[in-house]
């Protein structure tokens, strides 16, 4: 009769501790590794308290030390499983980024492409002085795979002249790095004519 | 036969010569006279170009004359079309300008567009730009 007191007693002592061992960790955020151990503990020493009814102090002990350790080991693979996760969602937010930054660049390529495109198509006028540096005409893709007429462009930092065979895939190139064309320093500016152009259009 | 070479005289006299007007517009950039060029200007002018309309003699002479004129130098037009009446006359085709660097290190351009300039008879008999459109192209990069 006093071992059964003492077992019962004791178990819930174990049962009191773990609970707010349980409530503590929540609070605190603990590690699922502790959370798994705390539970462990708990219902180990409670088990083995019991099981071991001619000394429950000691099935008790052994209880918590055996429950401690397979809680440690449930929570260690939830804590990597909850890494895996996490390093998939990160995977998957860098592609959707790099993603988005192609379409940003081809979008951009395509602009640059139709105010080339628009430049090459105006027929040069009577009355106008073509500059002796001005491009010649941008090919159309058909006739790109013909001969690519060169455009002399500068260097930004030899400040060298050097000549670059014009095709529709070369020109993006030659929009970004501005060396045939103005930046437009008020790009995005809707205040001002051209707003969505990347290079300078206002000149009068 | 006197009289009526009078009368075409007359009638000849009401038609302004729109070559000269728009001259002495450009002419006006070229030396960078602001005050002429205002002068140019209808009070109910509107300019137009890309996403800008600018309307009356107050916002286009700040907005595009005084903001514009210490951009460029050299400018030339090449006309297109052209006719004049009693009442209006206009002026389109394409202009071609120096475009000055922004900085000590940035470079020349060189600008091209379309223009179409609209002039008409004021009360005062004098003749005033009522209407401008310009259409720019992008900016060449002087080698």
């Amino acid at each position: 009769m006093k071992t059964i007191r003492v077992n019962t007693l004791l178990a819930i002592m174990i049962v009191a501790l773990s609970v707010s061992t349980l409530q503590a960790q929540h609070r605190r955020g603990w590690s699922p590794q502790a959370k798994g151990s705390a539970i462990g503990a708990g219902i180990g020493g409670v088990a083995g308290a019991i099981i071991n009814k001619r000394n429950p102090v000691v099935g008790g002990l052994i209880g918590v030390a055996a429950g401690a350790a397979g809680g440690y080991a449930i929570g260690k693979g939830v804590d990597n499983r909850r890494k895996t996760n996490a390093r998939i969602a990160a995977a998957e937010r860098e592609t959707a980024l790099a993603r988005r930054e192609a379409a940003d660049a081809r979008r951009e390529a395509a602009l640059a492409r139709q105010e080339a495109a628009a430049v090459a198509s105006r027929p040069n006028r009577a009355g106008r002085a073509v500059p002796a540096h001005a491009p010649a005409a941008v090919p159309r893709p058909a006739e790109s795979h013909a001969a690519a007429p060169m455009l002399v462009t500068t260097d930004p930092v030899t400040n060298q002249g050097k000549a670059i065979a014009a095709t529709t895939a070369t020109l993006p190139a030659l929009y970004v790095s501005n060396a045939l064309f103005l930046p437009n320093t008020s790009y995005g500016n809707f205040n001002t004519a051209y707003p969505l152009s990347e290079v300078r259009r206002k000149s009068w | 036969m006197a009289m009526a070479l009078l009368a075409s005289g007359c009638h000849s006299t009401d038609v302004v010569n729109v070559q000269d007007l728009n001259q002495q517009f450009i002419t006006a950039w070229n030396n960078k006279d602001s005050a002429k060029i205002i002068g140019f200007l209808a009070d109910d002018v509107h300019f137009l170009e890309g996403n800008t309309h600018l309307k009356g003699k107050a916002e286009v002479s700040q907005k595009w004359v005084r903001e514009t004129l210490p951009t460029l130098s050299d400018l030339k037009t090449n006309v297109v079309s052209s006719t004049a009446d009693a009442q209006t006359a206009y002026e389109a085709g394409t202009y071609s300008v120096d475009v000055l660097p922004e900085g000590p290190r940035q470079p020349h351009g060189i600008g091209e567009g379309n223009f179409i300039l609209l002039w008409k008879k004021a009360p005062d008999n004098t003749w005033k730009l009522s209407y401008a459109q310009l259409e720019g192209f992008p900016v060449q990069a002087r080698q």
